[in-house]
């Protein structure tokens, strides 16, 4: 039986990474490529095994028998008994700080670093941590007045503006 | 010891005032996100203008050898290390923290640093007479085996499933590679980004897979570091005597410090993760590494800092930097009059063994003052998660970004904080992806170097280079020998 | 002892409080001068492609507080390093920046022309807004002092293959071994190193046969004795390597100054008239400086001026000259064999 969780799309994207590397060595000449090239073929074949693993996990328990690869099952068991224990709570919870963390970087980009850090501060303490007024407001301030004066005014790196 | 001598040159009360003002201020930059030793002194040197070239020395020297104090302060307390080379202490200095046992890690790794910084310059100052000849002495294919050796401690240093280890550990050369080729320095793996030209930034990565992954565990447990445990008080003592109860592990620490921060290419970066590879494989309980032992913080801050003294090896004997913080000595020496180079071995040979007194004398205060400062600040493990996560990841990306100003670099470190959040839910290893990462550029290299200039036979005909062969084959099949030996010792029981 | 004191009061100044002077002068100066034009009003980036600790950022330092203090208003010029692909990063960011004044640049504009030559996409530096050049100097490659490598024994090629340390293929010192032996038929090889210290120690360890590279960046390895030079670009012999042979001795004149190395100094695209003759004339007023003159003293450096009309024309000769080479410099960067 194959499920798509987290854990499969974390190891098909090794995979596909290491077919990347793979496929960009075709280009370079040979001498420049030669050992990214052996690099990038075992880290396709070893997380190619891991991939089938992890999507087929019924292989995993034919293979079980045979004691050679005892080690790996064990972690393996071990971490999708922790990934179905997983509540939706928490990943729901883990995927709400990741999209803070891209609004933070965004508003880095789009405004500048001490902006980025007081308004995504101030979100994160007010609607995401649940904190008071009088926490978030201080908290917030507090955090960019330091980094504004170590940061802008005494090291006088202002690209931090 | 020559350096002696200078000593109460060092002692006057207005080089006093500014070592004490150098010291202060390198160790705040270390502490800093993303400052490190070379900014510390950069930022100095137009301040340096109008002083004698005595007092320059103490000031920049003093405030270089204070920032790596300020940098282990952050791995152990928040899991970020405010430079690439105190990424190492984060291992086993963090896990130490979770414990409650910051106050100590902290007091070891300032101990172990001073005494470390102590004895690199010491050594340093016995060496000056075979400096010139110990440098040449070191080409390609010595580097080339050097990186293979530090690439096998990733079997050591990897607990849990091997084979998750080896897919971390390509994982990061696949990093490693990206950047310029080593042949032609023309960009590849760049995929049409300029940014990628240089490669991937290791301190952001470094940020990212330790500090933001952190703040991530943090947030979603929304526990304080150090949950469920007293955080012990007296550490202070116990951190202090550790580093002597463990002195065979410091000194060699220290000594694998030395011998790669001379090398220049090889860098401190690399002799930090060295240490901590070899701490784990000489010890005999490796079980406990990564889950807070004391010998690996001792480890990588003995090397670390006794790295400097290496440094300055290359530095005063050819004029060419060991590392990045020394181009930067280097251009604060010149504006000086004082112009690294042989000449600092012959004529100037004074001034040499005043630079060494005025890093010893100012390693001396830095740990006292960080002994006396650094504990205090073990109440942040107690915060709540939720309240600290965000300053973590506040720390993290500050420190990415305010080293360069570059955009990518924050976005790096998020990329790796994700990255490094899903090896640990799935048993990677995020240790053998930085060793990997650290050294992939070096082993390749110094491989297509060897064989452009000595050949393969290069890899085989040079003595330091075969010894250090031998090394790696012996130590790698020691371990496997005493793993095999323990899993039948293991199953005996169970037998039974 | 007093202005000891003083400077020590303004170190731990910064330290203990993340306040320096010159942070707290800016802030409090709001006594502008009302003059027509009203530039420049707030703090200077002077931008660096590399890292602290190589010639490009000595420079900038250097010359950045002269700069500040022929301006006709109290401002900072700040130096910002911008590592990153050699240079290019940092050019790419001041060919994107407004027009203001506010974003200047220290080009390395011999490492950046070939480069533009072959991946014309990145930057235009006949774009640039030139305001000055602070620096020329000769290149030379050199060799290890106590060895038997001589530009003659090059040329005859008395070994089968020479080996010339590099240090990436965009930087100034691969281009100008690659071109110059290359059109001198001699048979090499690069050996490329990250660092310009490792691709030093190459030379001196014996592994490689030659490196070339500007003047400044070898001499102090030159005068240890570390180093020789062997052959020196420039329309005549240094007198203090009176032995060293020009190329045109070599049977190529056309090399003898193509390869000097600028420093100069620029802006973006479009800046406006009057900006940017205030900066022109405050680079003008440092370079004469003698005050400025004595740091440079200090650091062993030369200046040389050239105001930024004359820069303009060399960045154009500079262009015209390396894209005759075009062929040779595109081969390096390409990938397929």
């Amino acid at each position: 039986m194959t499920r798509i969780n987290e854990k499969n799309v974390f190891s098909i994207a090794i995979f596909l990474f290491g077919l990347l590397i793979f496929s960009a060595t075709l280009e370079l000449r040979n001498d420049i490529a030669l050992i990214p090239k052996i690099m990038s073929i075992c880290l396709v074949l070893f997380s190619g095994w891991q991939m089938v693993y992890d999507l087929f996990p019924g292989i995993k328990e034919r293979l079980k028998k045979k004691e050679k690869k005892e080690q790996i099952l064990q972690n393996d068991t071990v971490a999708r008994v922790e990934d179905e224990r997983e509540e939706k709570e928490i990943v729901k919870k883990r995927y709400l700080f990741i999209g803070w963390m891209i609004l933070f970087i965004s508003l880095v980009y789009v405004t500048s670093m001490i902006w980025g850090i007081l308004i995504s501060m101030f979100l994160y303490l007010k609607w995401i941590s649940g904190e008071s007024w009088k926490m978030t407001v201080l908290y917030s301030a507090g955090v960019t007045l330091f980094i504004y004066l170590t940061f802008v005014v005494g090291f006088e790196i202002y690209y931090f503006l | 010891m020559g350096f002696l001598s200078q000593v109460e040159n060092v002692l006057q009360i207005d080089m006093m005032l500014f070592l004490v003002a150098g010291v202060l201020y390198g160790l705040i930059i270390g502490i800093l996100p993303g400052l490190g030793g070379s900014i510390a002194m950069a930022l100095l040197i137009p301040l340096t203008f109008n002083l004698t070239p005595e007092q320059a020395i103490v000031l920049l020297i003093s405030a270089y050898g204070a920032s790596n104090f300020g940098g282990s302060l952050t791995s152990i307390l928040i899991n970020t290390p405010g430079d690439a080379s105190n990424a190492a202490t984060a291992f086993d200095g963090f896990p130490l923290a979770k414990k409650g046992k910051a106050g100590m890690a902290i007091a070891a790794a300032m101990v172990a640093s001073a005494l470390g910084g102590l004895i690199g310059l010491i050594v340093l100052d016995l060496m000056i007479p075979v400096a010139r000849k110990l440098i040449l002495a070191f080409s390609y294919p010595e580097f080339f085996m050097l990186a293979i050796f530090g690439l096998t401690i990733i079997a050591v240093v990897t607990t849990g499933s091997l084979f998750k280890g080896l897919i971390s550990g390509l994982i990061g050369l696949m990093f490693a590679y990206i950047g310029t080729d080593p042949i032609m320095g023309s960009d590849r793996f760049t995929f049409g980004m300029d940014y990628l030209w240089d490669g991937i930034p290791l301190l952001a990565v470094i940020i990212g897979m330790f500090g933001i992954t952190e703040a991530f565990s943090l947030f979603t447990q929304n526990t304080a570091i150090a949950h469920d445990v007293q955080v012990k008080k007296g550490g202070t003592w116990l951190g202090i005597k550790s580093v002597f109860q463990n002195f065979w592990l410091f000194l060699r620490s220290c000594f694998i410090g030395i011998y790669l921060g001379m090398i220049p290419g090889v860098g401190g970066t690399v002799a930090s993760f060295m240490a901590y590879g070899t701490a784990v494989q000489m010890a005999k309980d490796k079980e406990k590494f990564g889950k807070g032992a004391i010998e690996g913080v001792i480890a990588v801050e003995a090397a670390n800092d006794s790295k400097e003294g290496g440094n300055l090896l290359p530095t005063l004997a050819f004029g060419i930097p060991g590392g990045a913080s020394m181009a930067v000595l280097i251009g604060g020496l010149m504006i000086h009059g004082l112009t690294p180079g042989p000449d600092m071995l012959t004529n100037n040979l004074d001034i040499t063994y005043f630079l060494i007194a005025a890093a010893i004398v100012g390693k001396i205060v830095a740990m006292l003052i960080g002994l006396l400062l650094g504990p205090k600040l073990v109440f942040v493990t107690k915060i709540r998660g939720s309240i600290m996560a965000p300053a973590i990841i506040t720390v993290s990306l500050v420190g990415a970004y305010g080293t360069d100003g570059k955009f990518g670099d924050i976005m790096v470190a998020l990329l790796f904080g994700l990255i490094g959040y899903y090896m640990v839910k799935y048993g990677y290893s995020r240790i053998a992806l930085i060793i990997a990462l650290v050294l992939g550029k070096l082993m390749e290299s110094s491989y297509h170097q060897t064989m452009a200039t000595f050949g393969p036979e290069g890899f085989v005909t040079r003595p330091i280079a075969l010894t250090l062969v031998i090394l790696t084959i012996t130590s790698l099949v020691w371990h496997f020998i005493k793993k095999i030996k323990k899993k039948n010792q293991i199953k005996g029981e169970l037998a039974a | 002892m007093r202005k000891t004191t003083k400077i020590l009061l303004n170190v731990l100044l910064v330290f203990t409080f993340g306040l320096t002077a010159a942070g707290c002068s800016s802030q409090s100066t709001p006594d502008k001068v009302d003059s027509a034009s009203t530039y420049p009003e707030r703090n200077i980036e002077l931008v660096v492609g590399y890292k602290p600790g190589g010639g490009f950022n000595e420079w900038a330092q250097a010359i950045a507080p002269f700069i500040e203090k022929h301006l006709p208003n109290k401002v900072n010029v700040t130096v910002r390093n911008m590592p990153g692909a050699g240079g290019v990063i940092a050019t790419s960011h001041i060919q994107k920046a407004k027009p203001d004044g506010y974003t200047i640049g220290l080009y390395d504009v011999n490492g950046l022309a070939p480069t533009q030559l072959a991946r014309p996409d990145s930057f235009d530096l006949k774009k640039v807004s030139w305001l000055g050049t602070v620096a020329v100097d000769n290149n030379v490659g050199s060799v290890q002092a106590k060895g038997t490598n001589t530009a003659e024994n090059m040329l005859k090629q008395e070994k089968p293959k020479y080996i010339v340390s590099t240090r990436g293929l965009a930087s100034n010192d691969s281009i100008v071994g690659a071109i110059s032996l290359t059109e001198m038929g001699v048979k090499w090889e690069p050996l490329n190193h990250e660092a310009t210290s490792e691709a030093v120690l190459s030379v001196i360890r014996g592994d490689a046969d030659i490196l070339f590279g500007s003047y400044e960046s070898q001499q102090k390895y030159i005068e240890s004795g570390d180093l020789k030079p062997a052959i020196w670009f420039g329309t005549e012999r240094n007198p203090k390597y009176p032995d060293v042979p020009i190329p045109s001795e070599l049977g190529h004149p056309e090399f003898d100054q193509i390869f000097d190395t600028y420093k100069m100094i620029g802006a973006p695209p479009g800046l406006p008239k009057d900006v940017s003759a205030t900066l022109e004339e405050a680079i003008q007023k440092a370079m004469d400086d003698p005050e400025f003159h004595k740091v440079l003293d200090k650091m062993d450096r030369t200046p040389s001026y050239l105001n930024a009309k004359e820069t303009e024309e060399r960045v154009e000769k500079l262009l015209n000259d390396y894209s005759q080479y075009t062929d040779i410099v595109k081969n390096l960067f390409d990938k397929g064999e």
